[in-house]
C-alpha cells in the first residue's frame, strides 16, 4: 500500500472512529412494531424527532397534523401514533 | 467603533436572537444543509423539489487570484431513500495578467452540468449512525469528474457531527494529449443548534491529491473555520469561511510554502441558499 492511501486510510480511519464513539455514546430508536413505518414516512420530510421529545398527550395532535402532510393512510398514523407512545414510555 | 453603535448592533443582535428563539418551532427538513462543504445523509420526500444557489469565493495564491464557483442546482426527491440532482456550473477567475503583472484579468467560463445521486442506507437519529452513498458525474467541454462520497453522520440532541470521505478521479482532455488527477478528501463537520433553526459549528476539509506523474502525494492541505446554517419551513442557508492551515503535506510544486498555493487558495468562503416549490 502506498503512502497516500495509508495516510487517507489512517485519516479516515480516525474520524470515522470519531462518529464510531459519538454513535456508541448515542441510543437509537427502539426496535419496536411500527419502527419502520415511522422512519421511512417521517424523515422522508424532516429529521426524526425522538419519541420523549413530546410529551404524550401531545403526540395525537402532531399525528393529526402530520398524517396529511405526509400523506399517512388511517391505519398507518395509528401504527406510527402507537410506536411513538410504546417507544416514549420505555 | 464607537459606544453608541456597539450598543446599537449589541441590540439589533439581540433582538434577532430573540425572534429566532421565539418563532414558530419549525419542522426541520431532511435535506436542509447544516454545513456548507460537509454532506448529511438526508434525503427529499419523494416528489419535493428544491433549487439552490452555491457560490464560493477561493481567494489569495501566491500571486493575485480571486475566484467565484457559482452552481445552480435542481433537486428532486425520487423515493423516500433516493434523491437526484442536476447543476449547471459556471465560474470567473481574475488574476495577474501574465503579459502585465501591474494589470488583472478575469476570465468567464461555463463549467458544464453534474448530475447527481444520493441513496440514503440509514437514519442519523433511528440508527447508531447515519449513512448515504453519494455520487455525482460532472462533464465540461473539455474535463469529466466523477465524484463519490461515503456520507457518515450522527446527531447527538443538540448536536450534529458528519463525516465525508470524497474520492473524485478527474480527466482533463486536450488537444495534445490528457491529464489525470485523483482527489481524495476528508471533509469534518460539527454544529450545535443554538435554537432550532440556527446552527452555529466548525468544518475542517482536507483534500489530497494524487496526479499521473507523482508517485506519492502531490499535495496534502488542510482548511478550517467556522459554519453558520439557518433553516425555516421553505428555504435555508449555509455558509463557511474556511481559512488555510499549514499543510500536512507541502505541494511539490512549492515546498518553501507551509501552504499549497498552487492548488489551493489562503481563504475559502462558501455560501448556500435553497428554496423549496
Amino acid at each position: 500500500m502506498s503512502a497516500y492511501w495509508r495516510l487517507s486510510a489512517s485519516r479516515a480511519a480516525a474520524l470515522s472512529g470519531l462518529l464510531a464513539a459519538a454513535a456508541a455514546c448515542s441510543g437509537s430508536l427502539p426496535r419496536l412494531p411500527g419502527r419502520t413505518l415511522y422512519v421511512r414516512k417521517c424523515s422522508a420530510c424532516h429529521t426524526l424527532h425522538l419519541p420523549a421529545a413530546y410529551p404524550a398527550e401531545r403526540w395525537p395532535a402532531i399525528m393529526e397534523a402530520m398524517k396529511g402532510e405526509a400523506k399517512l393512510t388511517e391505519e398507518e398514523a395509528r401504527d406510527i401514533e402507537r410506536y411513538v407512545l410504546t417507544a416514549a414510555a420505555q | 467603533m464607537k459606544k453608541m453603535n456597539r450598543s446599537a448592533v449589541c441590540r439589533v443582535l439581540g433582538l434577532l436572537t430573540l425572534a429566532m428563539a421565539l418563532g414558530p418551532t419549525p419542522s426541520a427538513q431532511a435535506n436542509e444543509r447544516r454545513f456548507a462543504y460537509a454532506y448529511e445523509s438526508g434525503v427529499m420526500a419523494p416528489g419535493s423539489r428544491e433549487l439552490e444557489y452555491w457560490s464560493t469565493w477561493r481567494g489569495g495564491r501566491a500571486e493575485f487570484y480571486s475566484r467565484f464557483d457559482h452552481r445552480l442546482e435542481l433537486e428532486l426527491g425520487l423515493t423516500d431513500r433516493l434523491l437526484t440532482a442536476l447543476y449547471l456550473n459556471w465560474r470567473s477567475v481574475s488574476r495577474n495578467d501574465p503579459a502585465n503583472p501591474d494589470t488583472t484579468v478575469t476570465e468567464q467560463e461555463f463549467t458544464g452540468i453534474s448530475s447527481e445521486w444520493k441513496y440514503k442506507l440509514t437514519d442519523p437519529v433511528a440508527d447508531p449512525v447515519g449513512a448515504a452513498l453519494y455520487q455525482e458525474y460532472t462533464l465540461a467541454s473539455d474535463e469529466f469528474e466523477w465524484e463519490s462520497k461515503l456520507i457518515l453522520d450522527k446527531k447527538l440532541g443538540g448536536t450534529l457531527l458528519a463525516y465525508n470521505l470524497v474520492v473524485e478521479p478527474e480527466w482533463k482532455f486536450g488537444p495534445a494529449n490528457s491529464e489525470y488527477e485523483l482527489w481524495v478528501e476528508n471533509v469534518l463537520g460539527v454544529t450545535q443548534f443554538l435554537t432550532p433553526r440556527f446552527a452555529a459549528g466548525l468544518e475542517l476539509r482536507n483534500p489530497n491529491l494524487k496526479t499521473r506523474d507523482s508517485t506519492g502525494l502531490q499535495h496534502s492541505a488542510l482548511f478550517l473555520g467556522p459554519t453558520l446554517s439557518y433553516s425555516s419551513k421553505d428555504w435555508w442557508v449555509a455558509a463557511a469561511f474556511l481559512k488555510q492551515l499549514p499543510a500536512p503535506k507541502r505541494s511539490l510544486a512549492n515546498r518553501q510554502d507551509s501552504l499549497v498555493l498552487d492548488e489551493h487558495e489562503k481563504t475559502n468562503v462558501r455560501i448556500l441558499a435553497a428554496f423549496r416549490f
